[in-house]
This record gives C-alpha cells, structure tokens and sequence, in this order.
C-alpha cells in the first residue's frame, strides 16, 4: 500500500469531518432501523408488549396469505401502467419544453411545480376533479359531449387507471432529468444529420433516443422503484378499496403495522419488498445492456 | 422520495440504484415512526401544578366547548393544570396506540371516539380500574341510568364513565316530502304497520330521475354498516359471545336474516333504484355526509346528525326505523376513561367528574346544550328533548317518543365490544361494494366475507 503524505492525511481527516454528521444520522435513522426491522421480521411484536422469536413463521404464512398476493398483483399492475406512461409523458413533455420558443422558461416552472407539492394535497385535488357526481372532469364530459363519464376512483375496474393518471401532476422531476439530457446533446449531430436529409422522426429515432438511452434506464428504475412503492394516492383517496382493487402492497404493510399492530409481520413484508425490488433492478440493469449506449465508457 | 440526482457513468449508476432503493425502502421505515414522538409537555413551568393531558379527536364543532371545560376546571382546581390534545379522527386509533406503547398515554379520554373502540383498549390493559373512585362518592353520577353505567363495567370493576348515548334514527328530508305532498313516516316504533315494505312504497314515490346526476333524488340511504343493517332485520353476523368476550371468533354470515336483510338493501339500489349506488355514496362521502346533499328523502344513521344537519339547507325530521321482527339499532355510548398508566389518576378522575357534571355549568350540561349531542344523564333528558324539538321543528312529545324508541330497541355498538373491530370493519367495507353493486349475490359475497374475515389475525 502506497504511503499517504501528509497532505492526503490531513485531507482524509477532513473527508470523515465533514461526512460524519450525515454518517451519523444514516447509522441512526436509517442504518438502525433497517437492521432492527430484520431482527423484527423474526418476531411477534404488537409494540405494547416486547418482541417474541417465532423464527420464519412471519415469512412462511406470508406466502399464504391471500391479501399478500392481491396486494403485490394490484401493485405490478399499477407498476406495468405506470412506468411507461410517466416515462412516455415526461419525455414528450421534456422534448416539447426544449424547443426554442418564447415564454421557455416560464412553461418549464409551470410543468415542474407541482412535483414540489405534497403527495396528500395533489390526491385531495384529483379526487375533487375525478368525483364522479361533483368533479370537474365528468361535470365537463356531460356538458360538453352529453357523456355519463367513469366511476374513477370509486369502481374497481377504473381506480388503478385513475391513479395512473395522476402521475401527470408528479412527473416533474423525471422531466427535468430528460431534459437536462437533452440539452447536453452535441447540436452537431443534428445538423450532420440534417445535412444527410433525415426528418425529425428519424433524428429523434437515431440520435436522441440512443443518446439519452441511459437516462431513460435510469429514470424508468428510478420510477419503478417508485411504483412499487405506491402509497399515498391509496391512503387518502380509497383507503385501498373498493374491493382490494387499490390495496397496494406498501398500504397493505401499513395496515398491518399502524392498523393492526402488527410490527413483526409487517417487517417481513418490508423485506419482501426490498428483495423483489432490488432483484426487479437488477434484472432491468442486465436486460438493458444491450439497448443502452454509453458515450464515455470507461472500459474502452 | 429520495430520488438521486445524478446521472452519470455506468459504473457508478449500480452502485447508487442500490443506495436508492435502500434508501427507499428505509423512508418507509422511518416515515412511519416519526408519528410516534410524543412531547412531554413543559415540565419545567410550575413543577408543583400537576399536569394531565386530555386527548379528544378534532372537531370544530366541539372547540368552544373544551376550551370552556379546561378553563372552568383550573379555575375551580388551580392545582391542576389540563392540556388538550386534538387528534384527526382518522389517526385517532394509530396515534393513541403509540401514544400508549410509549408510555406516553393521555390521562383521560374517549376510547370510542374512532373505529377501534373500548374493547380493543381495555384488552390492552390501557384503562384505568375506576370503581375505587366512584364509589368513594361521586354524586355527578347520581342521575345516571345504571344500565348506562354499566356498559363499561368488566368483571364487576367500572372503566368508563358515560357522556354521551347517541341513538340511531331515520332522518328525512321534509322538503321533499311536501313536494310529493307525503304524510311524514311515525315516530312510533312500536307502530307494526312502519315496515320495511312501507317504506319502499314511500321510497318509491319520492325517487326521481336516478341516474341523471343533476336532478336525481333517492328515496333511500343508511350509514349503517352491513351489521347494523342484519340487526335491523333481526339477524347478526356475529355471535351473541363475541360481544360479550371481546373476541370475534367463528361470524355468523350465512344466517338467513342476513342475507333477507343485505339482499333488501341490494334491491333497494338495483331492482327498485330508490337508493344511490356504492359509488354514488362513496362521491358522496368524500364530500361529507349524503343526507346533507338534499337529494336523499330518508337516510337511517347515528344520533350526531341531530348535530350536524342543522346547517342543512332543507328542513327535516326524524323518525322511527322500520319495525321487523327483532329488529335492532346501534346506540354509541361513549365513555371517559382514566389511562392505566396515568401519572395523575386523582386530579384525572377530577377531571371526568368535572366532564360528567350535569348540573348548570358542568361538563355535561354544556355538552348537551352547546354540542347538542345526546346526554348520558337522565336529568338532562326533558331539557334535552325540548332543545332538540324545537331546533328541529317537531313537538316535543314526538321528539321523545322517537328517541324512546330507539333507546328501547338499541343494542351498544359492536366496535365497542368487539376487540379490533376497525380491521373487521375495513374487511367487511372492502368486501361488500361487490354485493351493492351486484358483481357478487348476496350469499357469494358472504363466503367471500367470510374467507377474508378467517384470514384476518386478531390476536
């Protein structure tokens, strides 16, 4: 091993000083709890009295719980809806904002804020726009087209979809992530390709697309991981109804943890979810190997 | 939540989507204890005024009163100091759960005030033995009806203290009655001719124009949870020893008055369409309360709409629930506790008589008459009957005879019995909207009821 002078030294010193106060908050308020939360997750704990071993059986009778299952299928298909429409809006959304016209600026503010308000105050706002007798939107759709418009978030076969749709209102940052993709995009490729007579179809095909691929992988884990942890749509807009329809997987973890009381049985279902999306990460990483074009790679 | 911000090499990119996910994972974990932190309240001022902690759920309707109770009380105690906590009434169960497992629990309080309920706590262990007190001599209870009193008594041993006994009534919507130019339903609930096919009839003509969003009226909605509707034809769907025990056990789904009386209000929405549908009641209540739009002619539910109804644009009533063999109806008696824990269980048991006190000025007498809910205390009841007679419109004699009914045929509340009723309900909620809008028959969604109830874990 090579010998630290002693400016690296003192710099490492340095390093640990001002990294500590954010080591300490993550052994405390992050790193602690994980690791108590597996220990948990062997356990039978309602938080009156104090945690019992029972080994696996927290684990084993959650692969026989129905609700379990309803729960993680009504999640994967939230999950498939909406990845690939907060990533189709988003991207749509983000090479509309980068053309160059007047007022820029200003639409890109007004598309991005309200990402930057709470998750509880946006689901207030869409379940008065998608009540089905007092919304605005059927309100609209009858006055306008004489249409008796969905039940949204009140009929089982729409409350998923509705909730989808409201992912408009929180793509924000995912936009703002294309973006700045797009904008970091050498301007002579576009005019080559020009030059070689390709439309603005086959641009975005050939060159935006490919260049901008690893932001694309990255903002669709980042928003699967997301979506696999819907919550609050659910909670204050259906209380995971009606029939189970939008009991998703982490409103069901809730339930058993601050409903019921239930704190061992809900770590396990903390766990499973942390291995179903870090397996579902990984995959998409290897999957995605051959679709993704990396301009600097550094093995080469 | 915890998005990363940067986007750049391969190499780096595993790394930080791992970080992220744990990081993730970890907000839920952290997101759901910080709820949990109760203040210890200012210890350091006045280190000899004993301070007791007062937890009620959030109602504005209440405000005035409380901040009336907490003043009167120091005034006439000033060696005690009272702290009012509000919780959303949605939290109330959570939040009081870990205020509890803390050891953080409030000194007095009302264990129905959500959906959990009396059983659930006293199961805990979180209350208070009160008997010792009460029979010290506490003559705030003197006017007190034994039977009331006796709700909270376990074992012989005294939990509760009740202040208020909500009934169950149908209200209806005189305006619309007078437009069909219909005699109003009785007040009478011993009057056998006011029956469920009655009020059908009556249903029937005052609906119109149901499905048009706009000028649709119903001539029919309940509050009443899928139980309460069994008791008011006489069945249950739970057996007479879960109330008693506290313990669910085996339901009683399939018993045949259940279904009569489920497959009633079923056909009530979609054969007979007097009654709005799952999802028009759900548009409804997440606007408030369905009676209150104006556009239901009857609408069985709880004493409290004897509260919040008068800022009801339309004038209205309330009647008898129709008469069928056995029926019953829910009462909610709320009671006072004193926490187990309680650091102060003398100067908190002051409190709940201060709260309890009938006579002009105490907690009781002002709760009637400036919340206007139903008081515990049987000498408030004549004041009671013509205060509510005369907001509402009716004669005094009616208004008494309607409540009468519904204490002489009230049964006490199941979720004050019956230990974890807010998960059976929530169970029983996400089942039947298949019923109501006629995916499953009534029999089938009982089964499936059923399944999900045995699946829960309750212990």
């Amino acid at each position: 091993m090579r010998k630290l002078t002693m400016e690296m030294k003192r710099e490492e010193r340095a390093f640990w000083v001002f990294i500590l106060p954010w080591l300490i908050g993550f052994i405390v308020f992050t790193g602690g709890p994980i690791l108590v939360s597996l220990l948990l997750s062997f356990t039978e704990y309602n938080v009156i009295s104090s945690p019992s071993y029972i080994g696996i059986d927290n684990y084993s009778s959650l692969f026989q719980d129905k609700l379990f299952y309803k729960s993680l299928l009504v999640t994967l298909y939230y999950s498939v809806m909406s990845v690939p429409f907060t990533i189709i809006t988003s991207l749509v959304i983000a090479v509309l904002l980068n053309t160059k016209i007047r007022g820029q600026s200003l639409l890109r503010t007004v598309y991005y804020a309200p990402s930057i308000i709470s998750g509880v105050a946006v689901s207030f706002l869409w379940s008065w726009l998608l009540n089905p007798q007092f919304g605005v939107v059927n309100s609209l759709l009858y006055d306008w087209f004489g249409i008796v418009g969905p039940g949204w978030f009140t009929s089982s076969a729409t409350v998923v979809p509705s909730m989808v749709l409201m992912q408009l209102t929180a793509s924000g940052s995912t936009m703002v992530i294309f973006l700045a993709a797009l904008q970091s995009l050498p301007a002579d490729l576009y005019e080559s390709a020009s030059i070689d007579g390709a439309g603005r179809f086959t641009k975005f095909v050939k060159i935006t697309a490919p260049m901008i691929s690893p932001v694309i992988l990255f903002n669709t884990i980042i928003s699967m991981i997301a979506s696999l942890q819907v919550f609050t749509e659910a909670y204050v807009i259906t209380k995971g109804g009606p029939d189970y329809n939008s009991y998703f997987y982490v409103y069901y973890l809730f339930d058993t943890a601050f409903k019921q009381f239930r704190m061992g049985y809900a770590s396990a279902q903390a766990w499973i979810l942390f291995i179903i999306i870090f397996a579902l990460t990984v995959v998409s990483l290897l999957a995605s190997k051959k679709f993704i074009h990396y301009e600097y790679d550094p093995k080469k | 939540m915890g998005k990363a911000k940067d986007t750049s090499r391969s190499t780096k990119n595993k790394a930080q989507i791992i970080v992220g996910a744990v990081t993730a994972m970890t907000v839920i974990l952290s997101a759901c204890s910080s709820n949990a932190e109760v203040k210890d309240g200012n210890k350091a001022a006045g280190a000899e005024k004993a301070e007791i902690v007062w937890v009620m759920a959030t109602d504005p309707e209440k405000k005035p009163w409380q901040d009336a109770m907490v003043s009167t009380f120091e005034d006439s105690h000033p060696n005690i100091k009272v702290r009012l906590e509000l919780i959303p009434y949605d939290q109330f169960d959570q939040k009081l759960t870990t205020m509890i497992a803390s050891g953080n629990a409030p000194d007095v309080w009302n264990p129905n005030q959500a959906d959990s309920g009396f059983a659930t706590y006293m199961k805990m262990g979180a209350l208070k033995d009160l008997t010792p007190y009460i029979s010290k001599g506490a003559p705030e209870l003197d006017t007190m009806d034994p039977n009331l009193l006796d709700i909270y008594k376990i074992d012989g041993k005294n939990y509760g203290v009740p202040l208020v006994s909500n009934a169950t009534y149908l209200y209806y919507n005189k305006d619309l009655f007078d437009q069909m130019n219909l005699p109003y339903p009785t007040t009478d609930w011993d009057d056998q001719s006011w029956t469920n096919e009655k009020m059908l009839e009556l249903a029937q003509k005052l609906s119109h124009d149901v499905g048009n969003v706009r000028k649709q009226v119903f001539g029919f909605s309940s509050s009443l949870s899928p139980n309460a509707m069994a008791w008011a034809f006489g069945g249950d769907m739970f057996k007479p020893e879960a109330y008693t025990t506290g313990t669910m056990g085996e339901p009683d789904l399939l018993n045949p008055k259940n279904v009569e009386a489920l497959q009633f209000n079923v056909d009530l929405i979609n054969k007979y369409k007097v009654a709005p549908n799952a999802q028009t009641v759900a548009a409804a209540a997440q606007l408030g309360d369905p009676f209150m739009t104006g556009t239901v002619a009857m609408y069985i539910s709880g004493g409290w709409g004897l509260g919040s109804y008068k800022q009801a644009d339309f004038r209205w009533g309330v009647a008898a629930v129709p008469y069928h063999e056995g029926r019953k109806v829910t009462l909610y008696v709320d009671p006072w506790s004193v926490s187990a824990t309680s650091k102060h269980p003398d100067e908190a048991w002051e409190f709940v008589r201060h709260l309890a006190n009938p006579q002009e000025g105490g907690g009781a007498y002002r709760y009637m008459n400036e919340v206007g809910r139903t008081p515990a205390d049987s000498s408030l009841f004549e004041d009671w009957y013509a205060k509510m007679a005369k907001e509402i419109g009716m004669e005094t004699a009616d208004f008494k005879q309607v409540h009468e009914g519904s204490i002489k045929y009230g049964r006490e509340a199941e979720n004050h019995l019956i230990v974890k009723f807010n998960t059976i309900l929530s169970t029983i909620n996400q089942t039947m909207p298949t019923v109501w809008n006629g995916d499953k028959t009534v029999e089938e969604g009982l089964k499936a009821l059923n399944e999900n109830l045995h699946s829960l874990k309750l212990n």
